[in-house]
């Protein structure tokens, strides 16, 4: 929808034209709630038109039959909500959603933790006020408010009375201020369900301080908890945690460019500067980083999170930047650096002590190697596919082995010790009995045996018909009788050999007469 | 002009140079290399030769096509080309470039004392193609081969380009490698002449083994130092004091290789049956296949295989 109207969509209707008119036709958003197609978002034009949010879609068009109505896609507006929050990053790394409670009178929030960051902005009012206006120029409407608790700022931000300088917002300094300012305003600033505010509404109570010099008692028999308890919030007196939507990094270090970059070689030298900012604290802590991430602050507020993951504690700068490397490298087109990047963060996610043995004389440099070849091919190729396989003691052929990626495989094989079963399958045997390849699903195969429950005497595979010289079998496989799983039809394995000196490993499934009147026969793998 | 003097000048000096010591020679050989390099303006060559390692295959025959001068078998710092023709045999391909990297990493790893989850891990690189259309590798049946499954990491990248990047990585590590298995489908352009030349390189700076597997491949110009056609081999027949239910059984893999290609040393284009012996680790040729079958052929012979030499033919 943005792009058709642009990204300041309210107000761009209520542009005149020469006769005093106004130019297009109002404009709403509309959205199913109870069964029934509600208007849920207007533009300033239908505002101004008197159409409510809630009335209903037949309603607002037999009023006003120029009316345009579009529908809402909650997906985009999680997408569009979620950037804005990338791009709040900047200001502090603990920044919670804040979800509309009521689909029609909710709004999007964004809570901001602030606490030890406004000195870098210059203050908190001049935070907020740089907050808004970047947003104002990007053709977001915001309002903004800052207050000691999360309940109070919300309150704030949402029933303020609007200042002359639009951009200014509320600031209060500390929790006696709230008392005063939270007085006056309505009590949907509460935090509270519809339901509950039209109750009160219907009792006369209809401002914060009306509610707060009527007793307690009586309040939460007829109201229950939720009022007092939204209150407490907002007054302070009682401690509300926000849940930030990013894990919190525990080592940090952020640089602010006072002119974009765009080139990969400059991005590398920032992100080397910052890594050995963050490699000398790490070692002042006995620390090594498991996981990190880049962000990258694009100037029209597109942000970009590269993670890498290392495989031991790591604190070296130039490894970490090869890692980088790679994932740069792996980015291709999802990666655009348009006209550039005004700061830097790299944040440590994951730390772990680094222990003095790790980093001794004795420490061997193949081992070091491994670690880091393992790194770089999973930062540039993705953890997912660099797998190994890890043996389970498992009778069924697909429970046998399970594929693992590698940098969870130390932490898994740890607790199994797979050297028996290891010794299970090699056997002091000649010729294997399990094949060298196999395949994800046992693909079907038209076999025919000259007795129902022997081994076969020629089978087609992939169109092309085979004889068979040798075969070796059955090997009955029964499903794990103890496990809940539906249980499956028994399977005959057969080793075969063809006439060509190809080694297969083909099963019927379900036993004549008992199970089924017509087994089928598959190809699982092939032996070398 | 400049060159033909400086080259006269140099040729006497060398004529002089059998008279005089050891220390002596090798003292002109330096500095008339440098001036060489001075008159060709670039920096001299500091770099050692590369010393070549060998290991044996077990069989004295192969061995010494292998390597004519000492029989000391096959280059271990290399590329080695293994290709399969029908797309059935992609697992006994796989199975013998298992075989034939074990036997050339057999030195580096003492199988008495290590336990198999202790060695260095052997990389296998395909894509998520290759693994649909001829499976994936299963570690109960890579166990029998005596290769911990735990020990064998598989990487799967999207496109030839991260294969080859991955393969790189790989051969730069010194030493935490036991070797590299690529696996490769039909003959993609982007794998020339150059780019297996550079493979070459850094398996040889590194010491590393590269083994590309061609699947479903014709014979194509590469600068690996050997190329193997495999193709699967019957069981062999048991002897014959065995009960005549032996007949059924199916023996250990084994496998119909010819060494298509084979530099510094001679190609066997007639088919031999390898068997692989897991309790040993070892290959062993089967009985038919006595050591006298195995004719090494001497000397180039165009394109090599019988392919080739009919085209050749009927050009003609």
């Amino acid at each position: 929808m943005r792009q058709r109207h642009g990204a300041a969509w309210r107000i761009k209707s209520t542009i005149k034209n020469q006769e005093g008119e106004l130019s297009s036709s109002p404009l709403a958003i509309v959205d199913k709630i109870k069964n029934a197609i509600r208007l849920v978002h207007l533009d300033e034009h239908a505002e101004h038109l008197g159409i409510e949010p809630g009335t209903s879609l037949a309603d607002a068009r037999a009023a006003f039959p120029d009316i345009e109505i579009l529908e809402k896609d909650e997906k985009a507006d999680r997408l569009l909500f979620d950037a804005i929050a990338d791009w709040c990053d900047r200001y502090t790394p603990l920044i919670a959603l804040d979800k509309p409670a009521h689909e029609l009178y909710g709004q999007y929030g964004l809570l901001l933790d602030i606490t030890g960051c406004a000195h870098l902005f210059g203050g908190e009012r001049e935070l907020m006020k740089d907050v808004l206006a970047r947003l104002f120029h990007q053709g977001i409407m915001a309002t903004g408010a800052i207050a000691p608790t999360p309940g109070a700022a919300w309150a704030l931000s949402r029933f303020q009375k609007p200042k002359e300088d639009c951009f200014d917002s509320e600031s209060i300094k500390n929790l006696s201020q709230i008392e005063q300012s939270l007085t006056p305003l309505p009590l949907g600033a509460l935090r509270l369900t519809i339901d509950t505010i039209n109750a009160m509404a219907r009792l006369g109570l209809r401002t914060i301080g009306q509610l707060r010099s009527q007793p307690r008692a009586p309040i939460a028999r007829r109201f229950g908890r939720e009022v007092l308890f939204r209150l407490d919030q907002a007054m302070g007196s009682i401690e509300e945690a926000i849940s930030p939507r990013r894990p919190v990094a525990e080592l940090m270090a952020e640089c602010r460019l006072p002119e974009p970059i765009a080139l990969e070689t400059d991005i590398e030298k920032t992100t080397l500067r910052l890594a050995n900012h963050l490699c000398e604290q790490m070692e002042k802590k006995g620390l090594g980083a498991r996981k990190l991430v880049l962000c990258l602050f694009r100037v029209d507020g597109k942000t970009f999170h590269l993670e890498a993951g290392t495989s031991h504690p790591e604190r070296d700068p130039t490894t970490i930047i090869r890692l980088f490397r790679e994932r740069f490298a792996a980015l291709q087109d999802e990666y655009d650096a348009g006209y550039g990047f005004e700061t830097l963060r790299l944040c440590v996610l994951a730390s772990e002590p680094i222990r003095q043995e790790d980093i001794s004389f004795m420490q061997s440099d193949v081992q070091d190697g491994s670690y880091r070849l393992m790194d770089r091919l999973a930062a540039r190729l993705g953890s997912h596919n660099i797998n190994r396989g890890l043996l389970q003691n498992s009778h069924l052929p697909e429970s046998a082995e399970y594929e693992i990626p590698s940098d969870e495989f130390e932490a898994l094989s740890k607790a199994l010790n797979t050297e028996p079963i290891l010794q299970k399958y090699t056997l002091d045997n000649q010729s294997p009995i399990r094949p060298l390849r196999i395949f994800a699903f046992p693909e079907t195969i038209e076999a025919i045996a000259e007795v129902p429950d022997g081994p076969p005497i020629r089978f087609r595979w992939r169109k092309i018909l085979h004889q068979v010289t040798r075969s070796e079998g059955p090997e009955r496989i029964v499903d794990q009788w103890w496990g809940k799983s539906v249980s499956r039809q028994t399977r005959d394995y057969f080793r075969i050999e063809d006439d060509k000196g190809n080694r297969y490993w083909l099963f019927r499934e379900g036993l004549y007469e008992r199970e089924t009147d017509k087994p089928k026969w598959y190809l699982h793998g092939q032996f070398a | 002009m400049y060159g033909t003097t400086s080259i006269s000048a140099s040729n006497t000096v060398l004529k002089s140079m059998s008279q005089t010591s050891d220390l002596h020679r090798q003292e002109l050989r330096q500095s008339l290399s440098s001036t060489i390099s001075k008159i060709e303006n670039r920096t001299p060559q500091l770099s050692e030769p590369i010393k070549a390692s060998r290991a044996s295959l077990g069989i004295h025959a192969i061995d010494k096509a292998l390597d004519p001068v000492a029989a000391k078998g096959i280059l271990t710092n290399a590329l080695h080309e293994i290709r399969v023709t029908n797309g059935l045999d992609a697992a006994s391909g796989a199975g013998f470039a298992f075989c034939l990297g074990l036997m050339m990493t057999k030195e580096s790893a003492d199988p008495d004392n290590v336990k198999q989850s202790e060695l260095p891990p052997i990389f296998w690189i395909s894509d998520h193609f290759t693994r649909q259309e001829y499976g994936s590798y299963y570690g109960p049946g890579l166990c029998a081969f005596g290769i911990a499954p735990q020990n064998l990491i598989r990487i799967s990248p999207s496109s030839l380009e991260e294969s080859l990047w991955a393969a790189g990585e790989i051969t730069a590590t010194h030493g935490a490698v036991r070797f590299c298995l690529m696996e490769i489908r039909g003959h993609p352009k982007a794998l020339d002449l150059t780019v297996t030349r550079r493979l070459m390189l850094r398996a040889q700076s590194s010491g590393t083994t590269i083994l590309i597997l061609r699947q479903s491949s014709e014979e194509e110009a590469s600068s690996a130092a050997t190329r193997w056609h495999v193709m699967p081999a019957s069981s062999r027949k048991s002897s014959s004091e065995a009960s005549p239910l032996m007949h059924q059984f199916i023996g250990p893999p084994s496998f119909s290789v010819s060494l298509e290609k084979c530099r510094g040393g001679n190609p066997i284009f007639n088919p031999f049956i390898m068997e692989w012996n897991s309790n040993d680790q070892c290959f062993t040729l089967s009985k038919a296949d006595t050591n006298h079958r195995i004719h090494p052929q001497s000397g180039f012979r165009g394109g090599g295989s019988n392919r080739v030499r009919r085209t050749v033919s009927k050009i003609a």
